[in-house]
């Protein structure tokens, strides 16, 4: 089956586009629970406390009561998100009743604890789209990474899933526990018409206070080369790797586009999305620590994001990277220059190394393309 | 005339949608961008039995003729018919 680019509608783009002259919150996402079945080593959310914490997690009264508030600000599009949302026992009261309110739901899940009572609720509610984070393709490599052997029961949860017309798309999280296995899971996508997206880099978590366990710089910038070959033509790939040689800015991740010179947030984030988390505070997004200060239940929907619009438009990237031989493809933003640096001064010293590897790793994949069809041809 | 309440009106940034829900999200695939006057028409369905009532309403609330008023809501009634919003 033939490899499946993730697009948007232009509908998308362009309320987007009218919601941030308007300093709407157009997409909100909602952190239901910080509780997760699996515990991933690099999870910025969830640690083994939370169980602990639930008594603070929302209820479904707050959390409909948030996006009540939200609606009338000018919402449209939710995510859902953890933690593991399915760990609610009242998720389905939640999403139901968020449905009817006319929001357009999307769903991050791992798909392991997928149920019948869920398959009814989105038969009757269809999400717009359910991202599942695939781990691997082995039950050894989710026992190693997640603590929970739940390969096959998410596979074929995926497959229930797209047997029932729901939108799949797959995020892979690629660390030392499963970047060998980027391969299968890209083949296991193409043979299922799947969305694929991976991403070596991987935050240290801000909300947890740890940098986790992460791949090598230059194995992340090779992952992206790799994850690049696998998703692009061979002249699409080619002249890529000469924008980069050349430094040629190249359209990539539209959700995360590079920071370039000094700039301030790129993204949508703080200027139309904001993210609320398990707690109910509001910040512009989920990687950087929502102030506590600056909580929906108790100061409003509406004040919050007039402080997350605020604290977002205050972010400016170090001014040293202005003259930055590398920032044509350099993946920095405002969330993980805070995150690596615990401020906006100085560049991190992990991405800038990745950067540096980047056109040695697409040069390396080229080279690796030519070798294969030099053979094919002696053949 | 028979209405499909599947069918959620919201207003963001000053654009008007119709977003299925239910039954009705597996039917349409999408949502349907509609201008002010089909959000007006919208809101006067479950008050009007037939084309004619709606387009007395519309005569209440636009300057405008009779005729031009009607072929607009039968126009628009077509498109709901066709998105299953109206169905039958």
């Amino acid at each position: 089956m033939a490899k499946v680019k993730s697009s948007e509608p232009w509908i998308v783009d362009y309320l987007h586009s009218r919601a941030a002259k308007q300093k709407l919150p157009l997409d909100v996402t909602l952190e239901l629970t910080a509780r997760c079945n699996f515990s991933c080593k690099m999870c910025y959310v969830h640690n083994t406390d939370c169980n602990r914490l639930q008594p603070e997690e929302l209820t479904a009264a707050q959390w409909l009561e948030i996006a009540a508030q939200a609606k009338a600000s000018g919402t449209m599009f939710l995510l859902l998100t953890g933690g593991e949302p399915f760990v609610r026992a009242d998720f389905c009261e939640i999403y139901e009743a968020l449905a009817q309110m006319g929001f357009v739901i999307s769903l991050n899940t791992n798909l392991s604890l997928l149920s019948e009572r869920h398959l009814a609720l989105f038969d009757r509610f269809p999400p717009n789209r359910i991202n599942v984070s695939l781990y691997g393709t082995k039950n050894e490599i989710y026992a190693a990474l997640c603590g929970v052997p739940a390969f096959e029961t998410v596979a074929a949860n995926i497959e229930t899933l797209q047997a029932r017309g729901i939108p799949v798309k797959v995020n892979s999280s690629l660390t030392p526990q499963n970047a060998d296995d980027l391969e299968n899971l890209m083949r296991f996508c193409d043979a299922r018409g799947l969305v694929f997206k991976g991403a070596g880099y991987m935050f240290p978590s801000a909300r947890l206070g740890s940098t986790g366990d992460r791949l090598p710089a230059a194995r992340v910038a090779a992952l992206r080369a790799q994850t690049d070959r696998h998703l692009l033509s061979p002249e699409e790939l080619a002249d890529r790797t000469q924008r980069i040689l050349s430094g040629v800015a190249y359209e990539r991740d539209r959700d995360c586009p590079e920071a370039q010179e000094g700039d301030g947030v790129r993204c949508r984030a703080g200027s139309t999305c904001a993210w609320i988390d398990w707690r109910g505070n509001m910040s512009y997004c989920g990687m950087v620590p929502a102030p506590a200060d600056n909580n929906v239940l108790t100061q409003g929907f509406g004040a919050c994001w007039e402080e997350t619009r605020r604290r977002a438009a205050a972010v400016r990237l170090p001014a040293k990277c202005k003259s930055c031989e590398y920032q044509h493809l350099c993946n920095l933003c405002a969330a993980s220059q805070l995150c690596e640096t615990g401020g906006y001064d100085a560049p991190p010293p992990y991405i800038c190394e990745i950067s540096a590897h980047i056109p040695a790793a697409y040069q390396a994949v080229c080279e690796e393309i030519k070798k294969e069809h030099a053979h094919e041809d002696q053949l | 005339m028979k209405i499909n309440y599947e069918f959620v009106k919201r207003e963001i940034a000053g654009e008007y949608f119709l977003i299925p829900i239910g039954e009705a999200a597996k039917v349409f695939d999408g949502i349907i961008a509609i201008n002010e006057l089909g959000a007006f028409i919208f809101d006067c369905l479950p008050e009007c039995a037939d084309a004619q009532a709606v387009t007395d309403r519309i005569l209440e609330r636009y300057e405008t003729d009779r005729a031009t008023a009607l072929a607009d809501v039968l126009a628009f009634f077509d498109a709901l018919r066709e998105a299953g919003i109206i169905v039958e």
